[in-house]
């Protein structure tokens, strides 16, 4: 179950610099083979105040599932960036008994936008079965 | 290559997902959610076995779209990606897309991935410009 309150203050991941084997080992589980300086998702990497949003919010992990998702690619990353993350929920609503939650992360490197990414969550009422 | 409105992008086959490939995903990118990686809990929240990453999806989504758009010619402003099926170990998904609009250097596409059984497990819109 959703608490009813939450901060709407961001949640700040400072990442270490991204290195070649991190770009690598992540381009090698995605089966990625045609990127220029990293694969376009790789801003995954970056999810754990999220995953802290997720834990702030005691998400039972067995009834979250990922509906949503979003990037918008300003500058991108490349190796030696130093990604610092804000997350915040811009948006928490319910309906039919189940909490459609929306995460906004801006991921800046030296101070510029590097990338926007927006993840949409549905967290299923424990009586309920996959909806997918 | 100049792209037209309503043009079919050349489609791409990602070999079929492994648990072994999920550990190195949840290794990689730091999702370490037990729903892909442990059989007990997986069934616990309904599902027949562990299930697969939705963004491992949409990285086979992004390496489509720079397969058919290569990053030294086009730049990825905008990606998008609906999970609309589960997907699971043994699953094969294969990438198709469509150019939806076509106008000075400025396209934008339709992707979607499709699995063994011909179900559409997701789809995906990104905006991608022509590098002058």
């Amino acid at each position: 179950m959703l608490q009813k309150s939450f901060e709407e203050a961001p949640i700040v991941f400072r990442a270490d610099p991204l290195t070649r084997n991190q770009i690598e080992k992540f381009a090698q589980a995605t089966c990625s083979e045609h990127y220029a300086d990293s694969p376009l998702t790789l801003p995954t990497i970056l999810r754990a105040a999220e995953f802290k949003w997720l834990e702030r919010l005691k998400i039972d992990m067995r009834e979250l599932l990922h509906t949503d998702q979003e990037y918008e690619f300003v500058d991108g990353l490349r190796e030696g960036d130093v990604p610092v993350v804000y997350t915040r929920i811009t948006e928490r609503r319910e309906r039919r008994g189940m909490t459609f939650v929306v995460l906004e992360s801006e991921v800046r490197c030296d101070e510029r936008v590097a990338v926007v990414a927006r993840s949409s969550f549905v967290i299923r009422s424990s009586s309920e079965g996959p909806s997918a | 290559m100049n792209w037209t409105s309503g043009q079919p992008l050349r489609a791409l086959t990602k070999p079929a997902i492994t648990k072994d490939q999920l550990r190195l995903y949840a290794s990689a990118s730091g999702d370490t959610n037990p729903i892909h990686l442990d059989e007990a809990f997986a069934r616990e929240a309904g599902f027949p076995s562990v299930i697969v990453h939705g963004m491992l999806s949409m990285a086979f989504l992004a390496d489509h779209l720079q397969y058919n758009f290569p990053p030294s010619e086009y730049h990825v402003v905008k990606l998008r990606s609906r999970f609309r099926k589960v997907t699971f170990p043994g699953d094969v998904l294969s990438c198709e897309g469509r150019v939806k609009k076509a106008e000075s250097g400025s396209l934008h596409v339709a992707l979607l991935t499709r699995n063994q059984r011909g179900e559409i497990t997701t789809e995906g819109e990104a905006e991608i410009k022509k590098i002058s």
